[in-house]
């Protein structure tokens, strides 16, 4: 049984943001992202160590969350949101992190413009693969 | 296209599927060994002491981020303290198409010995052993199945515990 779903945000019709960063990773980085994935939609309360909200800074109170994996020494995050429905977590932008930075480094500025595209259906979403 | 087809579809690219493959192990044992742990209500530095282990090396256990790899003797030795199985053989990867399509919750909390509704109903008596070139496993496979037809379904999660 799954308890959650992933979907993707879509820049465009035809353009799955989340598929472009993960065709953009190492494929060992990828391989990993997808196993912790295919763990996380079975896993009914996730830990800390593996998704944890983001406080501070321009993210208070924005609701965004980042999974976190590593592969090779670099750290790895995919933010996004629970949502829209019950179960479900939508995958907003992929990025690095090192030494409390982002890489690109808007890319939590990116995050809460994305959500907020699609929680007011001007974004599109679409089931992540897994 | 269907998870199945899609994980398959991936896995021709022969560096994806061992980078995979090698995910999979990473991710897998940790989130088991912390669901088997938090399921018996265990802190690491518990199953640590049981372990004979230090609490460190249990975080280090429990961290899918840890690329370093396991030790098979260890394993071992946190599958005996869960009375679980460890399974490591080489095998072919419909096995791991398989395991990642049929992922539950179920795959991490697995059973112990004791809790294998299958394993626990399997009478075998002295007599049987002591003659078990002539004894009859199939009929009492077929009979102890017949006993669990309404157990819970937790042994349709766990394919490999039955060949283990």
């Amino acid at each position: 049984m799954k308890h959650w779903k992933f979907f993707d945000f879509m820049r465009n019709p035809g353009r799955n943001a989340m598929e472009e960063w993960t065709q953009s990773l190492p494929k060992p980085a990828k391989a990993d992202f997808e196993a912790l994935l295919s763990i996380l939609a079975v896993t009914k309360t996730w830990d800390d160590r593996d998704v944890s909200a983001l406080r501070g800074g321009v993210a208070k109170g924005k609701s965004i969350l980042e999974i976190k994996f590593k592969r090779a020494g670099i750290q790895y995050r995919a933010l996004g949101f629970y949502g829209l429905n019950r179960g479900e977590f939508t995958l907003l932008i992929g990025c690095t992190h090192k030494q409390r930075r982002y890489n690109p480094t808007n890319a939590i500025e990116t995050a809460i413009d994305r959500k907020n595209k699609v929680e007011t259906r001007q974004g599109g979403i679409c089931e992540h693969k897994i | 296209m269907s998870i199945k087809s899609d994980l398959i579809e991936r896995l021709k690219d022969k560096e994806f599927r061992h980078a995979y493959l090698a995910a999979r192990i990473q991710k897998d044992i940790p989130f088991q060994i912390r669901a088997l742990r938090k399921k018996l209500g265990w802190s690491q530095k518990e199953l640590a002491e049981k372990a004979g282990m230090k609490q460190s090396r249990i975080s280090l256990l429990e961290n899918p981020n840890h690329e370093k790899g396991y030790q098979t003797e260890t394993l071992r030795r946190i599958a005996a303290v869960f009375d679980v199985a460890l399974i490591v053989r080489l095998g072919p990867f419909s096995e791991v198409v398989d395991w990642t399509e049929n992922l539950s919750p179920e795959s991490f909390t697995i059973p112990s010995f004791e809790e294998e509704p299958f394993l626990a109903t399997v009478k075998v008596s002295p007599q049987s052993l002591e003659h078990e070139a002539e004894f009859d496993w199939a009929t009492t496979i077929l009979e102890a199945e017949a006993r669990i037809d309404d157990a819970p379904s937790a042994m349709t999660s766990y394919p490999t515990a039955r060949a283990a």
